[in-house]
């Protein structure tokens, strides 16, 4: 997986130290697959023990796609991954929201979560490490596990509205950084890509 | 003029908007307009769309779908602008990217806000459904961009080759230019200005249900034919570097940022 593809991820903190941990190198697309199966499974399972299915699928998912992290940087397909573990936490997102009945704070924290993801996109070109700020989102992985275990307490939607205020507040403080750091070297006319 | 329009715009940008847009745009530039002036003006008017869309009146239907566009007349200006005048700056283009991503989401947010409004079902299922799969889609367009570090294009002497498998992929893009099967292919995925298109005559017509079930169904389709292409595009890419850098399935460069 490429630099750039690795920064794209967005692990949180315990996707990196799990993904430090593996003992071994994983081909990342095989690993990355079963863990959407896995997901899919664990969130399939709807009646008496949804709780329980969802917080196996989810760990099995977060555990899986943290390992997809390893694997060397030739990788044909390796692309895949970072948009399929995203794949993987708006699916989570919807289908526990749609069971509380799709309260408007689970669109909310989407439409933030999304956009948090196309802030590291537009970041590329000059952070490719992950920032202080990227770590404190939670990362996909952190995300998941609260929202599972906030469903299953039955407290997704106000859950749902404190993660995406404090995304919000994140993207916020990125953004600044942005702007200065633009500003700062940007008097120099460049390109402008619409 | 001619250089400061995009020769890389979807069908509709393209078509519909630059064909006429630069005599807005030498108007602009003669009271010296700036492009973030533009750039703002486009947001103003992707909120008040939204405004409007969250009414979920008739007649915000109507109006959101007429600002929805004129938002994106300007959207397309403040690049042509800044490149006419010379007044672009990485700051402005950053700008530029990131409002576009949020006219989009306040005009999905203001559509599934007047569906609430008049209780359609599922609204903000299809709401989320639809914000979901087009940050997939630009993630994966973003995704398939960086998938090789500059680093690793091989110097033992294919490097050379590489640039020239690269002119010549750009030959051959030119000389499809303006081929109907290049704008089809350019069509079906999708693009900014295709979208909006879709939202505002969508959104018009039947109203923010339809909206979404269209954004979702049309999107599908483009998910599966880009993502598709480009991993048999990447299975016969082999390890090597040549054409690493071509152009995606769609026949246009793979940076996403236009789509």
């Amino acid at each position: 997986m490429t630099p750039r593809l690795v920064s794209q991820r967005d692990d949180g903190p315990l996707a990196r130290a799990l993904g430090r941990a593996a003992p071994r190198r994983l081909p990342p697309v095989p690993t990355v697959l079963a863990a959407a199966v896995a997901l899919t499974a664990g969130l399939g399972v709807d009646g008496g023990a949804t709780t329980a299915a969802s917080l196996l699928g989810v760990g099995a998912f977060v555990l899986l796609g943290a390992l997809s992290a390893r694997g060397g940087i030739g990788g044909r397909l390796h692309w895949v991954v970072p948009p399929l573990l995203h794949t993987g936490e708006y699916a989570t997102l919807v289908v526990l929201a749609w069971r509380a009945g799709m309260p408007p704070a689970a669109f909310a924290l989407l439409a933030v979560v999304a956009s948090h993801h196309y802030d590291l996109l537009y970041l590329q070109d000059t952070a490719w490490a992950p920032r202080t700020v990227d770590l404190l989102s939670g990362g996909w992985d952190g995300r998941m596990l609260i929202l599972t275990v906030a469903a299953g307490a039955g407290a997704l939607t106000g859950t749902s509205v404190l993660l995406a205020v404090w995304l919000m507040a994140l993207l916020a403080v990125s953004a600044s950084h942005r702007v200065r750091a633009l500003a700062r070297d940007g008097s120099t006319a460049g390109g402008r890509a619409p | 003029m001619d250089v400061a329009v995009k020769d890389d715009d979807g069908f509709f940008a393209t078509f519909f908007v630059s064909s006429w847009s630069p005599h807005v745009v030498r108007w602009a530039a003669a009271r010296r307009v700036t492009p973030n002036q533009v750039t703002a003006l486009s947001i103003a008017l992707a909120v008040a769309a939204a405004a409007a869309f969250a009414t979920g009146a008739r007649a915000g239907l109507l109006t959101g779908a007429v600002l929805v566009q004129l938002a994106f007349v300007a959207d397309c200006v403040d690049g042509q602008l800044a490149r006419y005048t010379g007044t672009g700056t990485p700051l402005g283009a950053w700008l530029d990217a990131v409002s576009d991503r949020g006219k989009e989401l306040v005009v999905y947010t203001g559509l599934a806000v007047g569906g609430a409004q008049t209780g359609v079902a599922d609204i903000w299922l299809l709401a989320a459904c639809a914000v979901a799969l087009q940050a997939l889609r630009h993630q994966a367009d973003f995704a398939y961009a960086a998938r090789r570090t500059s680093e690793e294009v091989p110097d033992d002497g294919t490097g050379p080759a590489a640039r020239h498998v690269g002119a010549a992929g750009v030959r051959t893009a030119a000389t499809l230019e303006g081929s109907p099967l290049r704008w089809v292919k350019r069509i079906v995925v999708l693009p900014i200005g295709e979208r909006f298109a879709l939202i505002s005559v969508t959104a018009a017509v039947a109203g923010p249900r339809t909206t979404f079930i269209a954004l979702l169904a049309w999107g599908a389709v483009a998910a599966v034919y880009m993502v598709s292409g480009r991993v048999l595009r990447s299975l016969a890419d082999g390890g090597g570097g040549p054409g690493a850098r071509s152009a995606g399935p769609d026949g246009s460069t793979s940076g996403g940022t236009a789509t």
